[in-house]
């Protein structure tokens, strides 16, 4: 009776998709197919139910198109307020759909319009301060700056020195990744060597990257891994 | 044909068997990483550490099922420390896929509180106000007005009942609350950071996937962010301390994930490295030879 339990369990079937995923690694064949398929349709299915669920029906549902339809007395239960305000963004929303047909698919500009020069006005000015201006703001002017080194110091537990250091380091390197990517001069010359150096400091970077992102697939698999374990009930964790 | 040129010509199936057994083995014998606790790791934990008793900490689950092995750990360690120091906490997320984790890290912490003694209460001790949509416009909008971005929590409670839920009743934006830390898989922490730092000067921290630890490491020079959970490393480090400070506390140990994860990380890194030295001295050691046969 235990081992037909844990046969025919949820983990079961979690654990034969995941091997079934895995069987790629040998080679592509209907097993793996079956799973990849069964994936994109639930993730799909999981998908909408959830979005009307926990957007439609509380944002546009519930306060305007139920009630609606109860004094059309296509649905019963208690009465609920009719939120006519709710009206504007359920006609933004349904001009999505104009690009059905031909002859009206130009309104479908409207909420575009509004969307991009909504997301833009909001987006814009904010993302240059917090992405630009602050990192500008860090390079060149805190560096200098004494009391901006010993916050540093303090911060990083690093000695002041060390803390010099490595902002003449980020300085010189910043400006010499933008002397790469600056192509109105020709990159001779001493230039040319700065130029050089930026891109090594560009391969550092990359380095860095690759070396994180090979160390976080290592950290999914072990997450299968060890669902795999729990399920064989080698490890109980 | 030579050792080196056998070596070279080794099916992909033997090097992917050997990764397989260099991660279960630390994983099957529960060997435990005791790693030092990295800076950017060390600045969340001693802030969240300082927090007064009755501050309020805001966690937001925005990643889905395949991250889960590097941020799952890691928000539960979290807040099971944010609790051990009395700290209130509250859950929201901004994307679908993450309702259900941040849910679940919700309620196997509360469990591990009831199990170890400590029961918390629901609306007092935390409340978990489930998925929003709209993204930037919900990070807004909790500076405007709380109540009104979140009028009820995931189960349909009202968020401003003082007598069910009075810790979600007192938050009325920002300036209630101490901390924000968003655990995610895609951008939305430099989110975060552009309209909830720099529009309304809210502390915030982040928990990331190891793929996304470089591009965010600039934003605590600058103090844009208090500190930064990278990866697996961090939800170690993170986990290890908690763990201690739960079994000193509570005398409860909580079931450990990542700090035995790591081991299998470094084994396999090393792992890694073993076979790139192998494979690159193969080919040089065959085109030794091939010269010499010339």
């Amino acid at each position: 009776m235990g081992i037909l339990h844990w046969l025919f369990s949820w983990e079961t079937l979690a654990a034969f998709l995941t091997l079934a995923i895995f069987s790629f690694l040998y080679k592509e064949n209907p097993v793996y197919r079956l799973a990849e398929y069964l994936f994109v349709g639930l993730s799909a299915g999981y998908g909408f139910a959830m979005t009307y669920f926990l957007a439609m029906k509380p944002n546009l549902m519930d306060p305007f198109i139920i009630p609606i339809m109860q004094r059309m007395h296509l649905l019963g239960g208690e009465l609920l307020p009719i939120n006519w305000w709710y009206i504007i963004p359920t006609i933004f929303a349904l001009l999505y759909l104009s690009v059905i047909t031909p002859k009206y698919s130009y309104l479908i500009r409207l909420p575009f319009a509004f969307l991009l020069g909504l997301g833009s006005g909001m987006a814009i000015p904010r993302a240059f301060q917090a992405s630009i201006l602050e990192q500008m703001w860090d390079t060149i002017l805190h560096s200098p700056n004494w009391q901006g080194y010993a916050d540093l110091s303090k911060q990083y537990e690093w000695s002041l020195t060390v803390v010099f250091i490595s902002a003449i380091i980020i300085f010189v390197s910043v400006l010499a990744v933008l002397a790469y990517f600056f192509f109105s001069k020709e990159h001779k010359g001493a230039y040319g060597k700065f130029a050089r150096f930026g891109i090594i400091v560009l391969m550092i970077g990359f380095g860095a990257s690759f070396g994180s992102t090979v160390m976080a697939r290592y950290s999914l698999l072990i997450g299968r891994l060890m669902f795999l374990l729990k399920w064989l009930h080698i490890v109980s964790y | 044909m030579s050792f080196w040129e056998k070596l070279s010509k080794l099916p992909r199936f033997w090097i992917y068997l050997g990764l397989l057994i260099v991660m279960i083995l630390p994983i099957v014998l529960k060997i435990k990483a005791h790693p030092k606790m990295g800076l950017e790791t060390r600045l969340v934990y001693d802030y969240i550490d300082h927090m007064k008793p009755g501050s309020v900490l805001l966690m937001n689950f925005t990643y889905g099922p395949s991250s889960m092995p590097e941020l799952h750990p890691m928000a539960k360690a979290v807040m099971r420390h944010a609790l051990l120091r009395g700290v209130k906490v509250v859950g929201m997320s901004l994307n679908i896929e993450g309702t259900g984790l941040g849910l679940d890290v919700f309620n196997s912490v509360a469990n591990e509180f009831k199990e170890a003694g400590h029961p918390l209460q629901y609306g007092k001790d935390y409340v978990y106000l489930g998925y929003k949509t709209g993204y930037a416009m919900v990070i807004r909008g909790i500076g405007g007005d709380f109540h009104e971005t979140f009028p009820v929590d995931y189960f349909g409670h009202s968020t401003s009942d003082e007598e069910t839920m009075p810790l979600t009743a007192r938050i009325h934006n920002y300036d209630d609350i101490d901390l924000v830390i968003d655990f995610s898989a895609s951008g939305s922490g430099a989110t975060w950071i552009t309209y909830a730092y720099q529009q309304f000067n809210q502390k915030i921290a982040i928990g990331i996937t190891a793929v996304m630890g470089a591009d965010y490491q600039q934003y605590i020079r600058t103090g844009q962010l208090v500190g930064l959970l990278n990866g697996m490393k961090a939800a170690a480090d993170y986990e290890a301390a908690v763990a201690k400070l739960m079994e000193k506390e509570l005398h409860y140990t909580p079931p450990p994930y990542a700090t035995v994860g790591i081991t299998a990380v470094t084994w396999a890194q090393l792992y890694l490295i073993l076979m790139v030295i192998v494979g690159n001295l193969a080919f040089f050691m065959i085109r030794k030879q091939q010269r010499r046969r010339r």
